[in-house]
């Protein structure tokens, strides 16, 4: 999603305007080494390849559906600078032809989604290789947590943003606008992950020398022959684990922002005051303060959170499961009547 | 295909917004823009005038009002976004049609919707009274780095090609008796796209191969970019209003 005007105050806008345009001057630089006189060519193909997996929506919860930020896959299919310029340009266009994304807001989207998420889905993806066995499910894996990581970072650039430039002070404090959101991509992110995973290892398979983060070598074969069945129930498997250890991390952090919201107890974010209570002090008072699963821990274990955030992603995803199960269903009893329909709406 | 050479947004028509030089266009919806950002969420006023502006430029324009309220949709996520703030803002409450909502989420909700809907609109008219390459040549005219706008230009040229590309494969699919639902269907999906990327990316290897044997070397022939540059007068009138805006705005801040 792209942040539009209004939300973040100018000077911040502006702030990350300039270091976006720094940081990209420097991507340009890398992205010629890469590419030399082939880089637009080449570069504005990945561009246009972006582009239209950005226009592809899949469902996340009910009401909410994300889009590919295609930072990480940009990353391992083509590396970080061309990448980062890739989005950037992606981003760029989106903002003058097709009016989504403020055009003031636009150094912040370039900051979060091209130069953060590719950065952050580069750097965990060259690790993660380097631990990982070099077959294509290693492989797999290891471009599928760089995504979830990649997303979830990306969506904490905004929080970060809310809290420099967001107007509006808050009645539910910075930590859990930042669980929230977390919680939120991180199931954007593991549909992105699943997705990215797939494109990449089919791409190494083919033409190994177009990915970038293999860095010219060819994939070891696997030795058990291992099926994709195993693989993704895997992967879900380690998503859920991250899902509750990323939670952990979250609110680990959140709580140093919660500290400084409560420090200033007369003066909110955006430096106005906001009259001798601070938000810290409402967000206790939340009309579910009294809940199970109240501040995001379980009542009555100590240092809970990570299960708590576990818990919250189980659900959410069983309930989206649920509905999405009914809807197919009817959708199923309504296509039984009219299978010609299918053909044609496949476009 | 065969739709042209414009894009989806474009009105197609031979108004004076229309023949303005696409750089003086650019720089006046980027000076609007900011002009409206930095308008304090107070000065009603003022964003009442730049309504009336963007009305005025849309009708001299020539776009359908239609158009312009269809495609601003776009914005509905922040829209969801404005209304939700009343109800989580801190701070002083106040009672709305028997809802008590927080003063300043009120404002704060007020000034994601206005300046997010001005922001749009701003963005709309400029999209839909130059086609994309126009865009592009007047940010090249701007001084944009040649690598970022000829990389636009690349993109914009094949988007369609690969979108395409993409419908015949699913099409494809679909006829072998796939039969595409939820989570299954993602397998399938995603390694389409890791085909779509090949082809993609030799598709690029083809086209530089061909540009190069053709004379290529790096930088676009410079006569993509002459013709039609801005003149003074096309300036001064682009200038007018973003001038206007700022004059509102400051009008709004230290006068009456």
């Amino acid at each position: 999603m792209h942040i539009s005007n209004g939300i973040i105050d100018g000077p911040v806008s502006l702030a990350y305007g300039v270091v976006a345009v720094a940081l990209l001057a420097f991507c340009l630089g890398k992205a010629r080494h890469d590419l030399s006189d082939r880089l637009a060519p080449m570069a504005g193909l990945v561009a246009a390849f972006i582009f239209a997996v950005q226009m592809l929506n899949f469902p996340v919860l009910p009401g909410v559906s994300g889009h590919l930020l295609g930072g990480a896959l940009a990353a391992a299919l083509v590396g970080p600078w061309v990448g980062a310029l890739c989005v950037s340009v992606v981003l760029i266009v989106q903002a003058l032809v097709f009016a989504d994304g403020g055009i003031s807001a636009l150094g912040l989207n370039i900051a979060n989604m091209a130069l953060l998420g590719t950065a952050v889905g580069f750097g965990v993806l060259i690790a993660l290789m380097k631990l990982l066995p070099r077959t294509a499910a290693g492989l797999g894996l290891a471009v599928f947590l760089a995504s979830i990581l990649s997303v979830t970072l990306a969506s904490q650039g905004f929080v970060l943003q809310y809290l420099l430039g967001g107007d509006v002070p808050l009645t539910i404090g910075y930590g859990q606008i930042s669980l929230t959101m977390a919680g939120v991509h991180v199931l954007i992110g593991i549909g992105e992950g699943l997705i990215a995973a797939v494109t990449v290892t089919t791409v190494a398979k083919v033409r190994p020398d177009l990915v970038y983060a293999l860095r010219g070598r060819r994939l070891d074969p696997a030795v058990g022959g291992g099926s994709t069945r195993k693989f993704v129930l895997a992967g879900l498997g380690v998503a859920a684990v991250l899902a509750g250890g990323v939670s952990y991390l979250a609110s680990g952090s959140p709580d140093g922002l919660d500290a400084t919201t409560r420090e200033g107890c007369t003066v909110d974010a955006a430096g106005e005051i906001t009259g001798g209570s601070c938000i810290a002090q409402r967000a206790a008072d939340h009309e579910l303060g009294g809940s199970v699963l109240a501040d995001y821990g379980v009542k009555g274990l100590d240092g809970s959170t990570g299960l708590a955030g576990l818990i919250g992603v189980v659900l959410t995803f069983a309930i989206g499961l649920g509905v999405f199960w009914l809807v197919r269903r009817r959708r199923a009893a309504a296509g039984a009547q009219a299978p010609a329909e299918r053909v044609g709406a496949g476009n | 295909m065969g739709a042209g050479h414009t894009h989806p947004m474009y009105v197609h028509s031979h108004s004076a917004v229309h023949h303005l030089a696409p750089e003086v266009k650019i720089a006046a919806a980027v000076l609007f823009t900011v002009v409206v950002v930095a308008t304090p969420r107070e000065l009603l006023g003022a964003f009442a005038a730049y309504a009336v502006l963007i009305l005025a430029l849309a009708v001299l324009a020539r776009i359908p009002a239609g158009w312009l309220t269809k495609r601003s949709l776009i914005e509905l996520p922040f829209v969801a976004t404005a209304l939700l703030l009343p109800f989580f803002a801190s701070g002083p409450r106040t009672d709305v049609l028997g809802l008590s909502v927080a003063v300043e989420g009120l404002w704060g909700g007020w000034n994601i919707l206005v300046k997010g809907t001005l922001g749009v609109l701003i963005a709309l008219l400029l999209a839909g009274t130059t086609p994309a390459r126009d865009i592009l040549i007047g940010l090249d005219r701007l001084r944009t780095p040649q690598a970022i706008t000829q990389i636009a230009l690349f993109m914009l040229r094949y988007l369609d090609v690969l979108a395409d590309e993409a419908r015949r494969m699913r099409l494809a699919r679909i006829s072998r008796l796939d039969d595409p639902r939820f989570l299954w269907q993602l397998r399938g999906f995603a390694s389409g796209l890791g085909t779509l990327f090949l082809r993609a990316f030799e598709r690029g290897e083809r086209v530089y191969l061909a540009m190069r044997s053709r004379g290529y070397t790096g930088r676009l022939p410079a006569a993509l970019h002459e013709g039609s540059a801005a003149t003074a007068g096309q300036w001064v009138a682009g200038a007018i209003v973003p001038a206007a805006a700022a004059a509102v705005l400051l009008l709004g801040r230290f006068g009456v």
